[in-house]
């Protein structure tokens, strides 16, 4: 039996459907969201599948001793630098519509593992295409 | 995420592992900007540490003589008969998390990571050089917990001041 799926199981903007046989992964599932029933995107409250309020803008605390947080630098790299009181490029905040991690100062850019995941480090960005990485 | 090296260092990057391995520097908490009034200041208790911010003190040991904490030869911390000494006298910074000098302003040492014995040296905020105060022990945060304690349990002029796994 076939069943439509993701091309490629790739969780990405305009991927095209197609039918394939049947696997059973989450790239043949589907929700059917009827439009009385489907409501408006949250703006605010806690989104539990990914453990974020949604808008609510927070830090990013490490656990070691110093307590650092994380901070953009420049809409760029994300580095591990002390608390400071008001200091934005310290705070970031959950899309709920893309499902990512929002930067408080520079409000379109994301927070992505670099090089489309290819590469360790964190950095902030303005394509946000919401893939895994 | 974690923290580039593992190294609890200002402005070291902050990368993905591929894979967890249970280091601290792989676990962070989400603190909401609304609930978090931010790091105490200046003669605030510093809950955690559990001490006040730059608020002169001495440290007593609970052994029968009552002897003070001391920086001796500007190096080596030992137990000796109360002074008014800046020698004994400590603060409790803020800024680096360590327990300074009123002397000279050094910090808290295990001498550089190795051995046990204490010592006062420039301020890094390594694990070696950060403790917190429990109410009657104070504890290194590295995850061996030792605690200042006074060499063989000794209670002896200048006798010398180590850190060692906590016996209660």
């Amino acid at each position: 039996m076939q069943v439509l799926a993701v091309d490629g199981e790739k969780d990405e903007e305009a991927r095209k459907t197609i039918v394939a046989n049947n696997n059973g992964r989450v790239s043949q599932k589907w929700n059917v969201i009827y439009l009385d029933k489907s409501g408006k995107d949250e703006t605010k409250g806690l989104n539990e599948e990914f453990g974020f309020h949604i808008n609510r803008p927070f830090y990013m605390r490490s656990r070691m001793p110093m307590k650092r947080v994380m901070q953009c630098h420049g809409a760029g790299w994300i580095h591990l630098n002390r608390w400071k009181k008001n200091r934005n490029d310290q705070l970031f905040w959950f899309d709920e519509k893309t499902k990512t991690v929002h930067s408080q100062q520079w409000k379109n850019y994301a927070i992505e593992r670099y090089s489309n995941g290819g590469h360790p480090y964190m950095r902030a960005t303005t394509t946000i295409n919401s893939r895994w990485w | 995420m974690s923290i580039l090296n593992n190294q609890d260092i200002e402005n070291k990057h902050i990368t993905v592992n591929e894979k967890p391995d249970n280091r601290i520097s792989q676990e962070w908490d989400v603190v909401y900007a609304d609930e978090w009034k931010g790091e105490p200041g200046k003669g605030e208790l510093n809950e955690e540490y559990g001490l006040y911010i730059e608020r002169p003190f001495y440290i007593q040991s609970a052994m029968g003589s009552k002897r003070y904490l001391e920086v001796i030869n500007s190096r080596n911390m030992v137990i000796k008969t109360k002074s008014t000494v800046k020698t004994q006298q400590w603060w409790f910074d803020q800024k680096s998390f360590t327990i300074k000098t009123k002397l000279n302003n050094q910090s808290w040492d295990i001498t550089g990571g190795k051995g046990d014995q204490m010592r006062i040296w420039s301020t890094n905020s390594q694990w070696y050089q950060i403790f917190k105060f429990n109410g009657s022990q104070f504890v290194n945060v590295e995850k061996a917990a030792r605690v200042l304690d006074v060499d063989g349990a000794k209670d002896e002029e200048a006798r010398k001041v180590i850190v060692k796994a906590n016996n209660g």
